[in-house]
């Protein structure tokens, strides 16, 4: 539906408006990979510059939010869309509302990073191998989200069994290593799987907004398996 | 539980001479509803409307095939006294119609027509009429002053008054509030879901945001065919066909 949805309104400057809507948001989506590659380089580097070349990352991904938000509303209060304008503009502002907060989960991870002198060498193993896996489910669902690919936002879903053994598994080492770290150094670390977690989670939003645009279905708070049994496409 | 039908068209068709306006429609109205026709110019929207008040009879080399029932009356069986008819389905125009009298004689009109002689029952059923048009509180101290003095809103309210002093099931309106300014435009939308506990409604209008403001259910025609008929919610959140789609967002053509 989506590959010449945005330019097939009669309104050139609908048409407009709605392609500015949809490369913003790319554009986001890319700058918050970026934010991503950086935390994780930081925490790889043990490096506190890169940490807070992360943290300022937010500001950019802000301008974003706001800018979007603002297209947005603008096309609501102006064209009243309906139908898959209306949900184009609806997915749209809420993937943005995610991006946003997924920025703000990396910030808060790239803080944690700066704050801390020494973090042990199998510490850092464990939050790349997590983060490594939350930063491609992301990648794959902003891939997804360029082109509107449902069977691809369905797979983003089927793998939250997945994701969720990953975090799991990165918080059991974690715990493994009680003895020898501190408590304060080993909160930290847990806030910095915990914050890779709802990373996953964010993602996963974004791939259920794919398939309300496309689909007209909401499917925010369906169960896993009743959004795969709906639209994943059997061979 | 479904509301009762109200109005079903069966293989509805309609001819202007060999022109085919109307293709073999079907729908069911159900009643105590408002049901909006949208579609471009030139859908047969309008001319599915006055269907049901038999308005399309007056026009020479109309035929019609199918039929139209009003609960479990069929309207075109030649036995259906037509002015009876348009007293149970009253239309309203585009454009207001008040007759060059009083306000009291515009809504008394049909009352008249129907033998109604008695001053009180005229009085009593003149005033709920102009209270239940909410323009009673306009005009309630100059019943006597000429209809053409009230403003093309007041004067679109008159007209539904004058339509429901006569207790119809049914009330077609075709493109009710397109010569009236918004604030008009609000105050008949308003009437209209007043009206809809008492009466069923069938609106036409090329004002989508309108459709989708007042109505319940929503049917899309095209070329005389009638594409997609639905909740309203359904067709202007997830319409099925894609010809509904473009048509509401503005791709077609």
């Amino acid at each position: 539906m989506a590959n010449d949805y945005f330019s097939s309104h009669i309104s050139e400057k609908f048409n407009e408006e709605l392609s500015q809507l949809t490369e913003q948001l790319e554009k986001m989506g890319k700058a918050v990979m970026t934010q991503f590659d950086l935390a994780l380089q930081s925490i790889e580097e043990k490096d506190p510059k890169l940490a807070k070349k992360t943290l300022k990352k937010e500001k950019i991904i802000h301008n974003y939010d706001i800018q979007i938000y603002e297209l947005g509303y603008q096309i609501m209060a102006l064209r009243s869309p309906v139908a898959g304008d209306l949900r184009a503009i609806m997915s749209i502002l809420q993937t943005t509302s995610d991006l946003e907060r997924i920025s703000d989960e990396l910030g808060k991870i790239a803080k944690a990073i700066k704050d801390k002198n020494e973090i042990p060498e199998d510490i850092i193993h464990i939050f790349l191998d997590y983060g490594n896996g939350v930063c491609d489910y992301l990648n794959r669902t902003l891939k997804a989200l360029n082109s509107y690919d449902v069977q691809a936002s369905t797979t983003i879903i089927r793998k939250k069994k997945s994701m969720n053994a990953l975090y799991l598994e990165s918080i059991q080492k974690l715990m493994a290593l009680n003895k020898t770290v501190d408590i304060d150094s080993m909160s930290s670390y847990l806030f910095i799987a915990k914050g890779l977690e709802t990373i996953a989670v964010n993602a996963r939003n974004i791939a259920k907004y794919i398939i309300f645009f496309e689909e007209g279905i909401d499917v925010r708070h369906q169960a896993r398996k009743d959004i795969i049994e709906q639209f994943s496409q059997t061979s | 539980m479904a509301a009762p039908i109200a109005l079903t068209t069966k293989n509805w068709c309609l001819k202007y001479g060999k022109t085919e306006a109307l293709k073999n429609l079907n729908i069911e109205i159900p009643e105590k509803k408002v049901t909006a026709f949208i579609g471009p110019s030139g859908c047969g929207k309008s001319t599915f409307l006055r269907c049901f008040n038999r308005m399309n009879d007056l026009i020479d080399n109309v035929s019609v095939e199918g039929k139209i029932m009003l609960y479990d009356e069929d309207i075109y069986d030649p036995r259906v006294d037509i002015s009876i008819l348009r007293q149970s389905v009253g239309l309203v125009f585009q454009k207001p119609n008040p007759f060059p009298k009083s306000i009291f004689e515009n809504v008394a009109y049909g009352l008249r027509i129907q033998g109604k002689k008695n001053k009180t029952e005229l009085q009593d059923t003149v005033e709920w009429a102009l209270k239940n048009a909410n323009l009673w509180n306009e005009v309630h101290n100059r019943l006597n002053d000429n209809s053409l003095s009230l403003s093309g809103g007041q004067q679109q309210r008159l007209v539904i008054a004058r339509a429901i002093a006569v207790k119809p099931q049914v009330m077609l309106l075709d493109e009710p509030t397109s010569a009236l300014d918004p604030l008009s435009t609000l105050k008949i939308e308003e009437l209209i879901l007043q009206l809809k506990q008492d009466y069923t409604v069938v609106i036409v209008t090329h004002n989508m945001q309108q459709a989708a403001r007042v109505s319940d259910y929503t049917a899309f025609l095209y070329l005389g065919e009638l594409i997609e008929f639905n909740e309203t919610t359904k067709i202007f959140s997830t319409p099925k066909e894609k010809q509904t789609e473009d048509y509401i967002t503005g791709r077609f053509g």
